[in-house]
């Protein structure tokens, strides 16, 4: 084998981790900051990928639908949060199981009915489509590093915010202990909305980057939504870090596998995750203990 | 010297650094109380849960009726004649409180849990037999949750006696009884000691030392002072960690 | 009890059933009717580990997939299949299956344990879809309806109104189940356990061998309905273990209510019959049941069934 060919796959399975780093990260936040399990954050994600197709179709540009789908995000995380989730303050899981579900039928079949059932392809925008040469043979898609640039920038942004600012304090705090942080004066409320909002907006970021390179489908969300949850448990729920450690991880398992054992690659993955979920359900990246 | 019906020796548990329970010993014999006090944080509560199996102790060993038992869980030390209360009553809460004490006095054996509990004529039995010595027989139809904090607590009790233990561990089963109600549950315990021998936990002195056959003192997780009421009463260390609390 | 009642009424209406549906559906509405009874059972066998043991199982689809493989694979190709010999094995298959993943994942507490069984749904999705086992994505056939075979008489249950009755009669039986465990003091026990488990613990029974116990039983009635819908259709597919079956079977015991025996079985029977109605509305009927679902989450989350019941309730204390 190529070492080219083996560097190519290694992009791949990096910049496939990092689109899904950015979708678990908003579904970790949630798990870990207000114990929601959301299954519609998929959704969200096919919501972002047909926000760009639209954009693109009718205003002609792929670099608007950035900024438009971060809004949007914003906003659909805003309603559904304060709409929804907090009527289920303090519900169980159960509930909340329920109510993402429906909401993943009411957003899959509202973009059947809006888009159809046909799939689409978005063009990867004009400045970004080139390759980049890596040797006589091989070329890599700029498209696909800008996709790597961005889920690197974003990482980089969150661990700062993390680290350095009040808000990314409280954030680690109410993701290690709810209940202490809230004693501690962290405004529950205010704290939910925020996170739900930005969890949202980082799924339909995610969704958009990612339209033109898998196509634009129906029912795209639910492949995402399942490996977004295994990428939080390798990760441990709630730590952003591992999200990013598992998600790449699972980029490499899914890229390295279709080559190798297509056939049995999904399958590995699921029972790597119960073996985790047994044998270190806080994650593989942290310490024990919480 | 009889056998004791529990022998804890050099019993200790450590969560990280904090040492919670010191090397303590801890004999409990049929038909004595034995109560263990001392200041709040002393430990008292961390050994009583030890016994009960609901923490691995970090050290020492638990020995029932000569078995060792230190790491059997909590419902395997139930069936071998452990009872306990919980400081907070632990009710279930849509149960009425003969279905509870049925629960307690049920004998989980093939076709007995095919079977509804209500149906049950041996557990309904020893269950009305327990409510009617706490005298809660009138509230036998009573949902759990609706009981007042002192029936709750003698509803505990009706529900540990069902089970017949030999061993019954008391986690301050007085605290926040009124007057009345606590003389009712000071001579229940004192009827109970014919049949078990008796770990009490208490905060109020005056009941520990008018029930106790023999006290066991805990300061900072160290056993400080162990042996009859009057010993204990005064001991030099005793006083010493109950600054205040003798008459001048 | 109002309670009792209503589940009284459904065992009633599912043998009244098996004997008077024959005489006065045929065609599609039987057809319909076979679907909808099966279903029931299923949501009833998940609701016997969601309600008494608390156990929010979203994989419970696998068991019941996997039973129908099972029979897809162990029936003859050229003959009608034994009832009694393909469905033991099904039914075996599944209870082991259930037991394995109840002893790994029951340890584990609420959310961990939705994820794992999550995640052992997946596995038993993949397994049938990638591995190449049972047909791979295009899934399998069952060539022939299975025969009962009784002493003396082989029953064909070749046409639609036979098929039913076999249904409704398998189906009362995992019903009578449910009822029957639910209210024996082994159902005590997992509600007490559910409610209060240092308690139960501290009485002397232990909740993981109770809970797993209810896990297996409830599995194995999840692949009697995997084996029923596999010789109805004739035809096993991997989807039937996907997650997204699993979501919606947590529907209809979300809304009947998971706490009684019917519960489960009358919001089988509500959230199919609402789909049939949706569907000859439009063909985007699923944005209705996505309604349906959330307006039931927020407004009536014990179940439709329950809130009408203390509904009504409270209305005639009002008029009292």
């Amino acid at each position: 084998m190529s070492p080219f060919f083996f560097f190519v796959q290694l992009l791949n399975a990096v910049q496939y981790g990092l689109i899904l780093y950015l979708v678990a990260s908003g579904l970790t936040l949630l798990l870990g900051i207000m114990g929601v399990i959301n299954l519609a954050h998929g959704a969200f994600y096919m919501v972002g990928a047909y926000m760009a197709f639209a954009v693109v179709q009718h205003l002609a540009s792929f670099w608007l639908a950035l900024p438009l789908a971060i809004l949007l995000g914003l906003a659909l995380g805003a309603l559904l949060e304060r709409f929804l989730l907090s009527r289920l303050e303090g519900a169980d899981h159960l509930s909340q199981v329920l109510l993402s579900f429906g909401l993943i039928l009411i957003i899959n079949e509202g973009q059947r009915i809006i888009f159809g059932n046909d799939p689409h392809g978005i063009e990867v925008p004009q400045a970004l489509n080139f390759s980049i040469p890596l040797s006589e043979t091989f070329a890599y898609p700029a498209y696909r590093l800008f996709v790597c640039a961005i889920g690197i920038a974003f990482a980089i942004v969150v661990s700062l915010v993390m680290a350095k600012t009040r808000i990314g304090m409280m954030l680690r705090a109410s993701a290690e202990n709810r209940a202490m942080a809230r004693a501690l004066g962290v405004n529950a409320k205010r704290m939910y909305l925020g996170v739900t909002a930005a969890g949202i907006a980082c799924a339909v970021l995610a969704g958009v980057i990612a339209a033109p390179i898998a196509s634009v489908y129906p029912g795209m969300g639910d492949q995402v939504l399942i490996l977004s949850f295994v990428v939080i448990v390798l990760g441990g729920i709630g730590s952003l870090p591992g999200a990013l450690a598992g998600a790449l991880l699972l980029g490499l398992v899914d890229s390295f596998g279709k080559q190798f054992f297509p056939n049995f690659a999904a399958f590995l993955v699921y029972a790597a995750m119960i073996a985790v979920l047994i044998v270190r359900p806080q994650g593989l990246f942290r310490g024990t203990g919480t | 010297m009889p056998e004791p019906a529990l022998r804890a020796s050099n019993l200790s548990k450590r969560f990280g650094g904090l040492v919670a329970v010191d090397r303590v010993d801890l004999d409990l014999f049929a038909a004595e109380v034995h109560a263990v006090i001392g200041p709040n944080g002393a430990g008292k509560t961390t050994l009583l849960a030890m016994l009960a199996g609901e923490l691995a102790p970090s050290a020492g060993s638990i020995r029932l009726g000569g078995h060792d038992v230190t790491t059997q869980s909590v419902e395997a030390r139930t069936r071998s004649g452990i009872g306990r209360t919980f400081q907070r009553s632990a009710v279930i809460p849509r149960f009425r409180a003969l279905d509870m004490v049925r629960l307690a006095a049920l004998e989980p054996a093939g076709l007995a849990l095919l079977s509804p509990l209500q149906a049950n004529g041996s557990a309904t039995a020893r269950a009305r037999t327990a409510l009617d010595r706490v005298g809660l027989a009138e509230r036998e139809s009573v949902a759990s949750e609706v009981l007042s904090h002192g029936e709750k607590r003698r509803l505990e009790i009706a529900a540990v006696l069902a089970l017949e233990p030999k061993i019954l561990l008391l986690d301050e089963p007085l605290a926040g009884l009124g007057a009345d109600e606590s003389r009712d549950v000071v001579a229940l315990i004192e009827t109970l000691k014919r049949d078990c021998a008796i770990m009490l936990i208490e905060h109020d002195i005056d009941v520990v030392f008018a029930l106790a056959d023999r006290i066991t003192v805990l300061d900072n997780g160290r056993a400080i002072a162990c042996g009859a009421p009057a010993q204990v009463r005064a001991s030099a260390a005793v006083q010493q960690a109950y600054l205040g609390l003798d008459e001048p | 009890m109002n309670q009792d009642r209503i589940d009284a009424g459904l065992l009633l209406v599912l043998a009244a059933g098996a004997v008077l549906v024959p005489f006065v559906w045929s065609g599609y509405e039987i057809k319909l009717a076979t679907t909808i009874t099966i279903q029931a059972g299923l949501a009833v066998a998940l609701g016997f580990v969601v309600g008494p043991a608390g156990l929010i199982s979203v994989g419970h689809a696998a068991f019941y997939g996997l039973a129908a493989y099972l029979f897809a694979m162990t029936a003859p190709e050229s003959e009608p299949a034994n009832v009694f010999s393909t469905v033991l094995i099904a039914i075996f298959g599944a209870a082991a299956f259930a037991a394995f993943v109840g002893a790994v994942s029951i340890r584990s507490r609420g959310l961990y344990f939705i994820l794992m069984t999550l995640a052992f749904g997946q596995l038993g999705y993949h397994f049938f879809h990638d591995t190449g086992i049972g047909g791979s994505a295009d899934g399998a056939y069952v060539n022939f309806r299975p025969e009962l075979h009784l002493p003396g008489i082989v029953i064909s249950l070749d046409n639609a109104a036979s098929f039913y009755q076999f249904v409704s009669v398998v189906v009362l039986a995992v019903v009578a189940l449910s009822w029957w465990l639910r209210r024996s003091a082994f159902g005590s026990i997992l509600v007490a356990a559910r409610d209060n488990e240092t308690r139960t613990r501290a009485f002397g029974y232990s909740p993981y061998v109770i809970r797993l116990v209810a896990f297996v039983i409830s599995g194995a009635m999840a692949g009697a309905m995997g084996y029923l819908t596999a010789a109805q259709h004739g035809f096993v597919a991997p989807q039937m273990l996907a997650w997204q079956n699993s979501a919606t079977v947590l529907v209809m015991v979300l809304i009947g209510g998971k706490d009684t025996t019917s519960g489960p079985a009358i919001g089988a029977i509500l959230l199919l019959l609402a789909e049939e109605i949706l569907q000859r509305a439009t063909e985007h009927w699923l944005i209705g049941v996505g309604l349906i679902v959330v307006a039931v989450v927020i407004l009536a989350p014990n179940g439709i069934v329950p809130y009408l019941a203390h509904a009504l309730r409270s209305r005639r204390v009002q008029h009292a």
